[in-house]
């Protein structure tokens, strides 16, 4: 495997991972909220959970067109690596 | 696509395992087909035509064994027609890109460790015309005891084995490998009675042979023929695309829901991202669920604006007459490059009733550089 030497921008990682605890207490700031009061919660519309196969399907679509998608699968680098 | 499905690579890659939605000996099958389409006509790279059409279904069967036990098999095929390949036909000695298959296959399994808690993981291959792709992972949730908050933690990873084809039909570099690990956390949260939201944090890690190995970049210069090879007929001659061996990424999402009555409902979502290649890009995304017809028909509007820098290799142009003019890492990459886009997208659901589940979703995508294009899919499910 070749292997070629290139310096990290730091600086700019350091940012972004800073911004996480950030935005990580936006989803700490969960309230406690009864069971009786949530009612809402029964509609399927409110099931925020992933549905597989749009999922996939969106993940590989936007994977293929756009150099900030992906990058954890089998493309390389950006955009058409897959196609 | 939530935020968070941005962060995940495929159906059995959740960020977070599914837990058993049903009795023991209950599950679904589902299937779907895709297709994407986007035309070129001198648009993102003016060297390349980038035309490229993707049709792929895909199955997915998911099965309760018990109650603290579930798996799901994924199983997709990739038809791809795209100008690249095409090339192949005109001109011989030049590459065919990736081919025009591509075969997955992927085994998911969640088991209950605890109440609430689920440990999760996944195994899963695919193969394509240049490559071949392990994928593993292992995933854990823990959800509170007042189903308010949910955390979840995933671990994902591919290694990839390449066999080099350049521009030119050059194959003499062999083959490479390429490692990809992806650690990401996420938390549901139910803020309110009528508000819920999610949260996604991703780092990513590669390692490897990051180009796309028929990738080029044109050196031009006045003194140099037209080239028949390129799209435009540019003075030019092709060099190989050349890029970092590492590359370590970063993605934030977040997105909040709101219920509004009876199958309605607002939702606003967004994602930040910044990699060391230099690209940084921000996505937001706006949805409106609403009924069409009571407990049958559900649609879903959304509009997604996404914007990215280019990466720190990228030029629109490289000019010279010798390869000692070219930087050492160097693309002329679309996707490397710097545009926003704005995209449309309708999604409709149908529930006659018992065990059977359609929908249809239809989405187009307009880029600044003109790489414009429409993707839909068809799916269906089985309960039983």
């Amino acid at each position: 495997m070749r292997i070629k030497a290139r310096r990290l921008p730091r600086r700019s990682l350091f940012r972004i991972l800073l911004g996480v605890p950030l935005l990580l207490s936006l989803g700490a700031c969960a309230s406690t909220v009864p069971f009786y009061e949530k009612s809402a919660f029964s509609d399927p519309v409110m099931d925020m959970a992933d549905q597989p196969l749009e999922t996939h399907w969106y993940a590989k679509v936007y994977f293929s067109v756009e150099g900030s998608i992906g990058g954890i699968g089998t493309s390389g680098g950006g955009g058409c690596g897959c196609y | 696509m939530t935020a968070r499905a941005q962060e995940s690579s495929d159906s059995s890659g959740s960020s977070r395992p599914l837990s058993n939605e049903g009795d023991p000996g209950t599950g679904s099958l589902s299937t779907q087909l895709g297709i994407y389409h986007h035309d070129d006509d001198l648009a993102g790279n003016p060297f390349l035509d980038e035309q490229l059409t993707v049709i792929e279904p895909i199955v997915i069967w998911d099965y309760n064994v018990s109650e603290d036990f579930g798996y799901s098999l994924t199983a997709s095929y990739d038809n791809v027609s795209a100008a690249s390949i095409d090339r192949l036909h005109k001109f011989p000695e030049q590459s065919g890109a990736s081919g025009d298959y591509y075969y997955g296959l992927d085994f998911a399994a969640r088991h209950r460790v605890g109440d609430g808690e689920w440990l999760g993981w996944l195994l899963g291959g695919s193969v394509e015309y240049d490559y071949t792709s392990l994928h593993f992972g292992a995933n854990f949730s823990d959800e509170s005891a007042d189903k308010n908050t949910t955390n979840a933690f995933a671990l994902t990873g591919y290694y990839d084995t390449i066999d080099i084809i350049r521009f030119d039909g050059a194959q003499d570099e062999g083959t490479d490998t390429r490692l990809s690990l992806a650690g990401t956390y996420s938390r549901y949260a139910v803020l309110g009675p009528t508000w819920a939201s999610d949260l996604s944090a991703t780092l990513s890690f590669q390692s490897g042979f990051l180009e796309t190995a028929y990738n080029a970049v044109v050196l031009e210069d006045p003194s140099f023929p037209a080239n028949p090879n390129l799209d435009n007929q540019a003075q030019g001659i092709e060099f190989t695309e050349e890029l970092p061996d590492t590359r370590i990424r970063a993605a934030l999402s977040y997105t909040a829901r709101h219920y509004l009555g009876p199958a309605r409902a607002v939702e606003l979502g967004g994602r930040l991202y910044g990699d060391d290649w230099g690209i940084y890009s921000v996505a937001i995304e706006p949805r409106y669920y609403m009924p069409l017809v009571d407990d049958k028909i559900n649609l879903r509007l959304r509009y997604r604006y996404y914007k990215q820098t280019e990466a720190d290799d990228f030029e629109d142009h490289f000019l010279g007459t010798t390869a000692a003019d070219l930087p050492e890492d160097r693309t002329q990459d679309a996707e490397l490059g710097a545009f926003d886009s704005h995209g449309l997208g309708a999604r409709f659901d149908l529930s006659p009733g018992g065990r059977h589940a359609w929908y249809v979703d239809l989405n187009y995508s307009l880029r600044s550089d003109d790489l414009d294009g429409y993707f839909a899919s068809f799916g269906y499910t089985y309960h039983f």
